[in-house]
């Protein structure tokens, strides 16, 4: 390979450079994937991925050899690759409750929401560095990003109590941008690392009146940049087979915007009353803390992976806070760690000539970290059965390969009813009352997403 | 390669994202040999900056990658005091990427500029109040931009760059019941709040019309960005025994971050081997600019109480009038120079930014005077790794110190408010850059 083709290979990180993360909900990599081979096989590549998806799968996969490749300890088949795609995920939800409040609700005890629709784009690349000497074919980098359609993020976020699918609903609308890069220190083992950003957003609004008697207000909105690693390492213990084990750090942004009003001596000579101190925050995106372990095993056509992901959910936090003093304390969501396991398989089809087509399916198994919602909270979430399946048609010429690839996922949620506990004191009694998920609710659904993608790599 | 087009489709597409202006490189410089030659760069640049200096500069540039620091240090100062405006550190850096469509040389770059300390940061200010209106928050931000160029003749290359901001807008929509004792105030908040991606672009020729002379000219759109956000807190007043049913709104609107439209010429003519003259003149629009003071309305509306009088008028913001400015920039690099085992260049500069802002008489107190910007650097080249690297290291650094010049601010109200005041002020600014060449 040329430098310049392999310079050509930069062109795409520099595009998802272009990207400043902002505050947002959650991470569509960690309900969807990323990409589209790490989705057509249900996540299950934490051993077996390459290209821009090793950002957040494996970023020490980016020293390894191609997928394909029965020794994966050689180094990579290709010096780079570049990679684009379009996602569409369609929702439906069902809440089904027994405490109507209004006339339109009354009607219905059940009922489909389709939260808005999670389409974005998808981009990366991946390069191996053209060092020349020792350092030939050591060094790699990679970029990634995912970008919401519409917003870069959007952040709805109900009142506390409000029956909401809080993991689920408004997850993957925001921007995700991931550099990383990976170190070949032996044939048999590499290691790597990525970085993902985001950012929380710090501010104030301040209202009062000025020195010469009219409104005067001050308003300061500053978001701060957070950042989340990812550690690897992608071990080829002998030929055929490849171990993955990554750590994903949390992943979280919060949001802090106080706002102070004082309307002045008239409105407090009429009207009594101290305006407090309307505290606007909470978090705006969380992703749990992961480790994620996967082996891999290729037997000529075909490429098998197990894997294993434990989410650290128990610290997750409410996602909006108190706005002032005299609401009750919100009771901790009391979410609890989960183990996810995952397996996919890839069967390589040669149609003759310089075309292949590679054949793939996954299933995965999410289980809630929600508890049952016995109190004033209403998270509603439930056990998903991830199934997933995709197909990518290769055509090679020149030392290059183009690839164009199409991912499936249906997330299956079965219907989950939570029943509220008989109130034990006044207070859980006063939080019972008027809460929208008393005396039970249920909330259950359907997610599919389909992901197109084209990759060249040469 | 028939798939160069497809990646810069998708070049252009999938560059949306940021928070980002040129400002903090138009005020303390972007890549140090530009920042050591007085900011002089726009035929000059040779380096990855070149996505803000000018795009088109790109095209010749080899496999690349700067990273870099900018630390800076205010003293800006109201009645000699200190008004401790906030200082700029972060890391800079860049990429550069060239490839061959048909032997057509093009490339591809990004450079970025991101804060210690933030983002980006939107403040807004009582228009009474005064400050360095140039420096108190406008360099708050990160810088990112895309850039893509392409020579299609040997004598002339043409680039483009994006940069983007992000919007706010949103809503805060509260319920529950206000109360006497703050403490006892019960109110439970619903959010809504979008980002929204705004993006502007800057476009750059360069010329060469001979080996020893270059000539550019760069067009960079001017920005600014918004915050909307209202907050609506609806339910009662409750003052026992009375209830008094209604709501209450917050209605913040501000525009930030302002960067003026510049169109910058320059040339860069190398008079000996050694020796290289870089000028700049550039047309900054400031005359544009918009007030940064937040425009708040306060509405109530409560059953049974006549709200009409109750709460105290809207502030009027006045325009800020500012003027636009031509900016003239000169630069010099001495170049290799050897001293054992490196090649060192050696650079100065010198740049005068007259003020935009206007004598302020009346209410606002927007502050700034002339600035005289002198320069210097060095630029070191190493090969001691050709073992692996197949281009020489480079290191540079620069320093360069602005000067406002002493500025009295009079007003024609005897009893203002703020009342006559004095202006002086002083950055340093060093900057520092690691580059690979390949």
């Amino acid at each position: 390979m040329t430098a310049s083709r392999r310079a050509s290979l930069l062109l795409p990180l520099c595009v998802c450079s272009a990207l400043v993360p902002v505050a947002g909900f959650a991470s569509n990599q960690d309900l969807m994937g990323y990409g589209t081979r790490g989705p057509a096989l249900g996540g299950a590549v934490t051993a077996r991925t390459r290209g821009f998806e090793c950002v957040y799968y494996n970023p020490a996969a980016l020293m390894a050899a191609d997928p394909l490749s029965e020794d994966a300890s050689a180094p990579p088949t290709h010096g780079g690759t570049f990679a684009a795609g379009y996602q569409w995920a369609r929702y439906a939800l069902t809440l089904r409750h027994h405490f109507p409040r209004d006339a339109e609700s009354q009607a219905l005890a059940e009922r489909v929401t389709h939260p808005d629709a999670a389409n974005g784009l998808h981009a990366g690349a991946s390069l191996v560095l053209p060092f020349r000497g020792v350092l030939q074919h050591r060094v790699a980098l990679a970029m990634g990003l995912y970008v919401p359609e519409d917003v870069i993020v959007r952040a709805r976020l109900p009142r506390p109590y409000t029956p909401s699918f809080t993991l689920v609903a408004d997850r993957s609308r925001v921007v995700a941008v991931q550099a990383g890069g990976a170190v070949r220190l032996w044939p048999w083992l590499r290691v790597g690392a990525s970085v993902r950003a985001l950012a929380s957003l710090y501010g104030a609004i301040e209202v009062a009146p000025n020195a010469v008697g009219t409104l005067g207000s001050r308003v300061q909105d500053q978001l701060v940049a957070e950042y989340s690693g990812v550690y690897a390492m992608h071990v080829t213990p002998s030929r055929g087979w490849e171990v993955g084990l990554v750590w994903r750090d949390p992943f979280v942004a919060r949001f802090e915007l106080p706002i102070r009003t004082d309307l002045g001596p008239k409105f407090r000579a009429t009207l009594p009353v101290d305006m407090p101190v309307l505290q606007i925050a909470g978090t705006a995106q969380y992703d749990p803390g992961q480790l994620a372990l996967g082996v891999a095993r290729r037997v000529g056509a075909l490429g098998l992976e197990v894997g294993v992901l434990w989410k650290r959910w128990s610290p997750f936090p409410n996602p909006v806070d108190n706005t002032t003093l005299g609401v009750p304390p919100q009771p901790a969501p009391g979410f609890h760690d989960t183990i996810s396991p995952k397996i996919g398989a890839e069967w390589t089809l040669p149609l003759g000539g310089a075309l292949a087509l590679d054949l793939r399916a996954g299933y995965g198994y999410e289980p809630t970290p929600v508890p049952e919602q016995t109190g004033a909270t209403n998270f509603l979430d439930g056990s998903r059965h991830v199934m997933a399946t995709g197909v990518e048609g290769r055509w090679t010429a020149g030392g290059a390969e183009v690839a164009a690839s199409l991912g499936a996922q249906w997330h299956l949620m079965p219907m989950r009813t939570h029943t509220k506990a008989a109130p034990g004191t006044r207070a859980e009694a006063a939080m019972l009352l008027g809460n929208l998920g008393a005396p039970d609710i249920g909330g259950g659904g359907a997610i599919f997403s389909l992901v197109v993608g084209a990759e060249v790599r040469y | 390669m028939r798939t160069y087009p497809l990646i810069f489709t998708f070049l252009l597409l999938l560059t949306p994202i940021g928070h980002v202006s040129a400002d903090p490189m138009s005020t303390f410089g972007f890549g140090p040999r530009a920042s050591a030659m007085g900011h002089a760069a726009t035929a000059s640049v040779d380096d990855t900056s070149a996505g803000f200096h000018n795009p088109a500069a790109l095209a010749a540039l080899p496999l690349a990658i700067d990273v870099g620091y900018v630390w800076t240090q205010t003293d800006l100062r109201l009645n000699d005091r200190d008004q401790g405006v906030d200082e700029n550190r972060g890391v800079q850096g860049g990429v550069n990427v060239p490839a061959r469509i048909r032997g057509l040389p093009i490339a591809f770059g990004m450079s970025l500029f991101l804060p210690d300390e933030r983002i980006s940061r939107i403040r807004a200010r009582p228009q009474y109040e005064p400050r360095f209106e140039l420096f108190d928050n406008r360099t708050q931000r990160v810088f990112i931009n895309s850039s893509l160029a392409v020579e299609p003749l040997p004598w002339l290359a043409i680039g483009a760059s994006v940069n983007f901001l992000t919007a706010t807008r949103g809503g805060l929509d509260m319920r529950g019941f206000l109360r006497q004792d703050p403490r006892d105030t019960s109110l439970q908040t619903a959010i809504d709040v979008d980002f929204g991606t705004i993006r502007y672009p800057t476009a750059g020729v360069l010329l060469k019309p001979t080996d020893r002379l270059k000539i550019g000219l760069v067009w960079r759109k001017g920005i600014d960005v918004v915050l909307d956000l209202h907050a609506r807190v609806s339910g009662a007043i409750v003052i026992d025994p009375l209830v008094y049913p209604g709501s209450f709104t917050i209605d913040s609107f501000n525009v930030a971050l302002f960067t003026p439209t510049q169109v910058v010429a320059g040339a860069a003519w190398q008079a000996l081997d050694r020796l290289l003259v870089s000028v700049d003149l550039g047309l900054h629009r400031w005359s544009t600019y918009p007030a940064s003071s937040a425009r708040i309305h306060v509405g109530m509306a409560l059953e049974g109480v006549n709200t009409s009088n109750l709460l105290p008028p809207d502030t009027t913001i006045d325009p800020p009038v500012f003027r636009d400015v031509v900016v003239p920039r000169v630069g010099i690099e001495w170049r290799s120079v050897q001293l054992m085992d490196f090649t060192l260049d050696l650079r100065v500069g010198y740049s005068y930014e007259p003020t935009p802002v206007p004598d302020q008489p009346g209410a606002t107190n927007y502050v700034d005077s002339d600035h005289h910007l002198a320069t210097a650097g060095l630029g070191v080249h190493w090969d001691g790794l050709a073992a692996v690297m197949p281009k020489p290291l480079r290191f540079d650094v620069a320093v360069t110190r602005h000067a406002m010049a002493p500025r009295v601010f009079a007003k024609t109200n005897a009893a203002d408010l703020v009342g006559d005041f004095r202006a002086t002020g002083t950055i340093w600014t060093l900057q520092s850059a690691l580059g690979l060449r390949f």
